[in-house]
């Protein structure tokens, strides 16, 4: 935890009189749970978010490594903080900045961007940043949630890159198709399928000069919840039916037989809901892999109606 | 050793909860956070429920939500958000975030003493000796984190009524020992 002690210098009438705080050489993280939400290790250099930091300002005068020179991978292919000095490239899954802090990219729900204040407008980027002391007096500062750096990465690396280049990915809409076309039928087999373009793998490239990666989503599994209860998980788009095609065959890879109507559904139709997983690898800068997936959804209004007529043509 | 300013006198005619008062040290390195000017108003140690409680049971479900979500590292957790918002909301979000990357989770039980220091209509303060003495990081596989130990954290908490429904809004918690 981080200490600070602070000395009263004598009496009231001093002029000056302030309060000197000492920043002793300790460990700024409590051991206990806390540690994550104590403000106290915010910092203008690493600001934790729901953190006041004009509230706070003057409370902190840990040793900031300011200075913007310094460099990362610099001819040498060393990596340097502001002053110069070699530190890690990588520490603890993270890569270093130019500031000499540590950067390391960060995968967040759509709720976890909302409650951090929602997702900003433009290129960028979430990030752990972690700034860690080096001489004595310096305080280690970070773990207090993601911070949101706009414009480029503030680090290169493959894994960075490789973040960058799924964000660019566009998946294709999810076009469902459930056939025979009309008002299915309780007891006959519905094909259960998806346009081909909604099933397609798709590639984007981030680079800088130097180091290039391409991600790719690869479509691996459709969840078709039927909106009676019921899933189907289809491992391809399905086959379409064909007008001609036995009413008593089933699908041959995705197909589903609903045992009610709708009717009593709302609206009189079961939503139909598909969702489709695709898993994304990256290749380039030498390495290869595969980082967290993408997933897209659909939905079809379908009504399931009692009759027993039987379809001819 | 035992009693410090750390807790305004006047809410203890607050009947919140049959927690024991032995929460509020003087912090051993001869710590002394400055205590800003508290109001305490008088009006708010009537015993009948009313917006302070509210404020209270907000607080206090905000606690459980985080303890319980820590358990895991989950920030959708979603009683998180029935209980925080805003900033309070950002930073227990962002520190389960953290704690997820690191691997890190949170066991162990929160003692909490809050006391309601200002409270009107719409928005209550709210003064407390949050101990996490028990309450300890671990590592995902199993061992304590590291061999620090826990304290007891002074923490100041703004809970705020939107459309009748009491949730805190923002709180700052300080370093172990302040309280």
């Amino acid at each position: 935890m981080l200490t600070k002690v602070p000395l009263r210098l004598a009496g009231a009438g001093l002029a000056g009189l302030m309060a000197v705080t000492l920043l002793l050489a300790a460990p700024a993280f409590a051991g206990d749970g806390t540690g994550s939400v104590d403000c106290s290790q915010s910092t203008p250099q690493n600001p934790m978010p729901g953190c006041d930091a004009t509230a706070r300002s003057g409370d902190h005068s840990g040793t900031t490594t300011g200075g913007k020179a310094g460099g990362q991978r610099a001819g040498d292919r060393k990596c340097r903080n502001p002053q110069g000095q070699e530190i890690p490239c990588e520490r603890d899954g993270a890569w270093a900045g130019a500031d000499g802090c540590y950067y390391k990219p960060v995968d967040l729900s759509a709720d976890s961007i909302a409650a951090l204040g929602g997702q900003p407008s433009g290129e960028g980027g979430w990030y752990e940043k972690t700034c860690y002391g080096t001489g004595p007096g310096d305080v280690t500062t970070g773990f207090g949630g993601p911070v949101w750096i706009a414009g480029a990465p503030p680090v290169v690396s493959p894994q960075v890159l490789a973040r960058q280049a799924r964000a660019r990915l566009t998946l294709p809409d999810v076009a469902v198709r459930v056939n025979p076309s009309g008002d299915q039928l309780v007891g006959l087999p519905s094909w259960l399928s998806l346009d081909p373009a909604s099933w397609r793998p798709q590639s984007a490239t981030a680079s800088v000069p130097g180091l290039s990666v391409t991600a790719t989503a690869t479509p691996t599994q459709a969840v078709w919840s039927m909106g009676n209860g019921d899933s189907v998980v289809c491992h391809g788009p399905g086959t379409p039916w064909k007008s001609g095609t036995d009413p008593m065959a089933a699908s041959p890879d995705c197909g589903y037989r609903y045992g009610r109507s709708s009717a009593g559904a709302p609206g009189g139709a079961y939503t139909v809901t598909v969702t489709i997983s695709w898993q994304v690898t990256c290749a380039g800068a030498g390495q290869g892999g595969t980082i967290p997936g993408l997933t897209t959804t659909g939905a079809v209004q379908v009504r399931v109606a009692e009759s027993q007529t039987v379809i001819t043509h | 050793m035992m009693i410090r300013s750390c807790l305004a006198r006047v809410t203890l005619a607050l009947v919140l909860a049959a927690v024991a008062l032995a929460g509020c040290r003087s912090g051993s390195g001869g710590k002394q956070p400055t205590a800003p000017a508290r109001s305490v108003t008088p009006g708010a140690s009537a015993s009948t429920a009313g917006p302070g409680d509210a404020a209270v049971a907000a607080y206090r479900g905000m606690w459980a939500a985080f303890v319980e979500a820590a358990k895991t590292s989950d920030p959708d957790a979603p009683d998180i958000r029935k209980y925080a918002m805003d900033n309070a909301l950002k930073l227990i979000v962002g520190g389960l975030v953290s704690n997820r990357e690191q691997g890190k989770v949170v066991k162990g039980n929160l003692v909490l003493n809050p006391k309601v220091t200002a409270v009107s209509t719409t928005e209550a303060t709210i003064l407390d000796c949050v101990d996490a003495t028990n309450w300890l990081e671990y590592k995902t596989s199993g061992e304590l984190w590291d061999n620090k130990p826990g304290g007891k954290h002074r923490t100041t908490a703004t809970v705020k009524a939107v459309d009748g429904t009491w949730k805190v809004s923002s709180f700052n918690l300080e370093g172990t020992g302040t309280c």
